[in-house]
């Protein structure tokens, strides 16, 4: 017998080809499946989710990964976390500041609680929903 | 209503172009904005961005007003970028970029 919220968080994923003209299908997803208190909320995370993603892809097109994917999924019932993860090295800011990420990445860390993973094998990065945005 | 649109109005005396952007302004609409305001420069007094309906506003979008900001300075149109929502108003905090794109905080347009 499984207590109740003791289980798995539940989680939906999304894995798309690393391609600027899905980044609207992760905002879709992520609207259709997190909702969220108020439409400033909304578009804050949104906005922080964007920069995130379109950087994965970007970086996958700068190193010429072929069937380059990028893989969203949202943690936690409610949703807690979002991750997004790429299969692209980490790639320096094209102007390095001190302390701070590249400059979409940037805005994405003053919007959102930002985690970051590097490593030869890709890139991970845990955008954190704050609970009284739900 | 998230799709992206830019709707271009110019007053009858051609003075003043008004560029309205609804919905998600990303990357991926970054070719299609320039190529619709890139004729605008020369042809006008002064340019308006009126982005308080857009929903999203990231870094490539923002890269893309600097772009038509820069076209303007010197003998070009005056320029100015009318924001609303608090997201907006973060977000050119952030970047710091209030200044440069003239930026005019204004009520909703609902």
């Amino acid at each position: 017998m499984t207590e109740l919220g003791t289980g798995p968080k539940p989680t939906i994923r999304l894995t798309m080809p690393a391609h600027l003209a899905h980044t609207s299908l992760v905002r879709a997803c992520l609207r259709d499946s997190i909702a969220f208190a108020t439409e400033e909320a909304e578009s804050r995370f949104l906005l922080a989710a964007t920069e995130v993603v379109v950087n994965a892809i970007e970086a996958s097109i700068d190193q010429c990964i072929d069937a380059a994917e990028v893989v969203t999924t949202i943690e936690g019932s409610p949703p807690d976390h979002v991750v997004i993860c790429d299969s692209a090295g980490w790639c320096s800011p094209p102007v390095p500041k001190e302390g701070h990420l590249g400059a979409g990445l940037t805005i994405a860390e003053a919007l959102v609680p930002l985690e970051l993973e590097t490593g030869p094998d890709g890139t991970v990065v845990r955008l954190g929903i704050e609970p009284e945005w739900l | 209503m998230h799709d992206f649109t830019v709707t271009i109005v110019v007053d009858d005396a051609r003075s003043t172009a008004t560029i309205s952007v609804t919905g998600d302004f990303d990357a991926a609409c970054v070719e299609h904005f320039d190529a619709r305001v890139r004729s605008l420069v020369g042809a006008v007094r002064a340019i308006v961005v009126d982005l308080r309906a857009s929903t999203v506003i990231d870094s490539a979008a923002l890269g893309a007003l600097i772009r038509l900001a820069e076209s303007c300075a010197g003998a070009g149109p005056s320029f100015e970028t009318v924001v609303a929502r608090p997201f907006q108003i973060e977000l050119l905090r952030i970047t710091g970029l209030a200044e440069f794109l003239s930026v005019r905080v204004d009520g909703p347009d609902r």
